[in-house]
């Protein structure tokens, strides 16, 4: 018997052309961990609620083939009857926490299912030790942080006792330290004996899977061992090849710790290391020099009105014209309070935000929103980002021209007329980019634009930037996507607790690992081969380069 | 936003449906008359449900919005209600010692009432206000959707601030010019908002389902039991009642 069996499943929403799923065959063996990879789109949350039985009886649509779930039939039954066997977790946490306690959350599944009191009881201690959340019972849900909040989404469906456990990127939108948690709670999970289905984008960080599984426009393309994918067929489903796979696979050595890399590629370059570092200190480019300085940040605090804590605690920084640079740090530590305050958006409590030495105003510099959502609001892609520059009094051919200009530097050229919500994520991104575009900022500020984006949709975004940024204008990016950072940034400021504790060259920082890891942050698997060779290198590409020969 | 305190009174210990009879019987007692020495009465019980529920705190956080509020019905009303001799002009307003002293009562008034409500929602969560409500027969998921409209007040209310803010930054200024021009100038905040709240309810509901919402075999996990008590807060908040009713002027 399978925990998971899709046989010829075919699936297409209704009022949609498109089929989500086509054909598909799926089967997961009981006590397996996979990971499931592949670009938006091709299928995997509709895969995941087939499972639930919430496609087709919650979201309706035509639905063929046959879906089974420890050998039941999942057919004609609604998501609460197959929540015995098997769990879901969403990838938006906020959408499935609503307790005003986490013990009250927790007993919610548990409730459901008809159990006694000490059995709930039972069950909540049980799950919230398995997600490391005990002594959490009386917090109250939304004062958790994220990575906080989604393990407690984890318990809640945990706490159901599930054989099978479903997560659909529930590492989205949480740091690096909350990402690796969550990765531990569900390893552990499945050393219980559950099955668990993965959704991960970043699939190099759960290589200790027992398979992965990769998706294409709606079928199941490619299923096998982890690490045996090689970086041209995860790069066909649009995932990022993880980097030691790709160093290993590349230098012809077996995939190893960064120690480990380090001193196998030592000992193959053996007397050639030290001209190899020299020929890559000579390639290495840093980048120009920042011209005048744009936008100053001077002894900046800032304090919620709804809260006691200082968000920020007196924060200063100077961006000069045509950086390129990241801010960096864990959730909560302040990074989009001090992004809306560069902006104008919020007040500063004390101290000042110069743009050009005079005091700065919403609409001088550019703000993108994490979610493209929370901005589009228009009948078409050109009403969208005519918004902004018709707001600052631009009329007439000016208009059409900045319009234009901004769709075209962003590639959405042809999408004139198209409705904003019938394009893909991706594409939203790009269009609330290009309709601040559209205002001529001096400052781009950007909040994660690369959260919730698949790897294609997060190199177009990135490289669009990059060609911005080359024309001589400024970007500010806040992140907390190591590698984006380490490949497009020059400079990096890590912001931890409300305070700066290091400003530099992205190259600089990223070479103290110390200084990351009190961010709770790591740098970039090459980067840190690299620094054990000399040689910090910044991208895969750059690293490929150096160690071609 | 939420005024909930985890606390142990003899408030929190109640059952929630009698602490809803109870509230509907404190609401009652500022309504029966219009004597400002009464209504100071009706003050008096609220801060001593207030400390009988240990949540005197909330009602001094509360002062901010509470005090204006007070100040404000006691001038509007000594100012726009014509009675009696007036003793103080101001153009075409005037001041009578019976306006004085109704505008009196309705600050009073008013702040009572907000205050019971304050002690109730201090200490009752909202999983024990659906409970309260599933016992005096309003259905489990009536119930368990309108507790869930509470909480998420606070999401929406933060994706609006954002909306507010992603607009404003693409030079949108949604609080000047004349009426007509606000009202158009809010579509590009309600439309996102409205959407937002959309999507949001339909993952919420299939994220409900998905852990076993719906289902008949359902065992509420907070139980209650009317105790003494319970007996105890409503015969006394009844007897308060009828006897303020029947001695009231």
């Amino acid at each position: 018997m399978k925990a998971v069996h899709l046989k010829g499943v075919s699936f297409t929403y209704r009022g949609s052309g498109v089929p989500a799923l086509r054909c598909l065959e799926y089967a997961q063996e009981v006590g397996e961990f996979a990971v499931l990879g592949g670009r938006s789109g091709a299928g995997k949350s509709t895969l995941c609620k087939a499972i639930m039985g919430i496609v087709p009886t919650l979201q309706r649509g035509e639905m063929e083939g046959e879906v089974r779930v420890l050998g039941r039939k999942i057919e004609g039954l609604r998501p609460f009857q197959v929540s015995r066997w098997a769990g879901l977790v969403f990838q938006d946490f906020e959408a499935q926490l609503f307790s005003t306690s986490v013990e009250l959350e927790v007993a919610f599944g548990p409730e459901n299912l008809g159990l006694s009191r000490g059995e709930v009881e039972r069950r909540i201690r049980e799950s919230l030790r398995a997600v490391g959340l005990e002594g959490f019972e009386r917090r109250e849900p939304w004062t958790l942080s994220g990575g906080e909040k989604q393990r407690l989404a984890i318990a809640s469906v945990l706490a159901m006792g599930p054989p099978v456990l479903v997560l659909d990127e529930p590492t989205t939108d949480i740091d690096p330290l909350g990402r690796e948690e969550i990765h531990r709670v569900v390893k552990e999970l499945k050393s219980k004996g559950h099955t668990v289905l993965l959704v991960e984008h970043e699939v190099g960080e759960v290589e200790d899977a027992d398979s992965l599984v990769l998706m294409s426009e709606g079928k199941v393309v490619w299923k096998g061992k982890m690490g045996k994918a090689d970086s041209e067929l995860l790069a066909s489903c649009g995932v990022r090849p993880p980097e030691p796979w790709a160093l290993a696979f590349h230098l012809g050595v077996p995939p190893l710790g960064p120690e480990g890399m380090a001193s196998e590629i030592e000992r193959v370059l053996g007397g050639r290391l030290e001209e190899v570092r020299r020929r890559w200190r000579e390639t290495v480019d840093e980048g120009a020099t920042p011209g005048d300085v744009v936008l100053e940040v001077r002894d900046v605090e800032y304090s919620y009105p709804s809260s006691q804590a200082q968000a920020l605690k007196g924060v200063s920084l100077e961006v000069g014209e045509g950086e390129f640079m990241a801010v960096l740090g864990p959730n909560g530590s302040g990074k989009s309070t001090l992004a809306k305050i560069m902006a104008g958006l919020l007040s500063p409590s004390s101290g000042s935000v110069l743009l050009r030495g005079r005091p700065v105003r919403p609409g001088k510099v550019g703000y993108v929103f994490q979610n493209p959502d929370q901005q589009l609001f228009a009948p078409t892609v050109w009403e969208e980002v005519a918004f902004g520059p018709r707001n600052m009094g631009v009329r007439g051919g000016e208009l059409e021209d900045s319009v234009e200009e901004a769709l075209e530097a962003v590639g959405l050229s042809g999408y004139k007329d198209r409705d904003p919500f019938s394009l893909s994520r991706g594409e939203r991104q790009r269009l609330a980019v290009a309709s601040v575009l559209a205002c001529s900022p001096e400052v781009l500020i950007l909040d994660e634009p690369t959260t919730g984006l698949d790897y294609e949709e997060q190199r177009r975004m990135m490289e669009f930037l990059r060609e911005w940024n080359l024309k001589g204008r400024t970007v500010v990016l806040i992140t907390h996507s190591m590698w984006v950072a380490a490949k497009y940034a020059r400079r990096c400021a890590l912001l931890l607790d409300g305070r700066i504790v290091a400003d530099g060259p992205t190259r600089e920082i990223f070479s103290r690992e110390d200084l990351l890891s009190l961010a709770h942050l790591k740098p970039p698997f090459v980067t840190q081969v690299g620094a054990r060779l000399g040689m910090p290198f910044l991208s895969l590409d750059e690293a490929l380069e150096a160690l071609r020969n | 936003m939420f005024l909930y305190q985890d606390k142990v009174s003899f408030l929190h210990r109640m059952h929630p449906s009698a602490k809803l009879v109870g509230l509907v019987l404190a609401f009652c007692h500022p309504l029966l008359s219009s004597d400002p020495l009464y209504l100071s009465s009706s003050l008096g019980l609220a801060l001593a449900v207030g400390a009988l529920g240990r949540c005197l705190g909330n009602y001094l956080r509360m002062r901010k919005f509470l005090i204006p509020l007070f100040i404000a019905s006691v001038l509007l009303w000594a100012l726009f209600r014509r009675v009696g001799e007036p003793l103080l002009m101001l153009g075409p307003l005037s001041v009578s010692s019976e306006s004085l002293s109704y505008g009196l009562a309705m600050g009073l008034r008013i702040t009572s009432l907000l205050l019971f409500g304050v002690a109730f929602l201090s200490t009752t969560r909202i999983e024990e206000l659906t409970a309260g409500l599933e016992a005096v027969g309003v259905p489990f998921k009536a119930g368990f959707v309108l507790s869930l409209a509470v909480r998420l007040l606070p999401t929406f209310a933060a994706t609006g601030s954002e909306i507010v803010q992603a607009q404003r930054a693409r030079g949108h200024d949604p609080f000047s010019g004349g009426p007509l021009a606000r009202l158009r100038k809010a579509v590009p905040l309600v439309a996102p908002i409205l959407l937002y709240a959309l999507r949001k309810t339909d993952q919420l509901s299939v994220a409900l389902e998905a852990r076993g919402f719906g289902s008949p075999d359902r065992r509420p996990y907070l139980t209650y039991r009317f105790g003494l008590r319970d007996a105890l807060a409503l015969g006394v908040s009844a007897m308060v009642l009828v006897l303020s009713w029947r001695l009231r002027p």
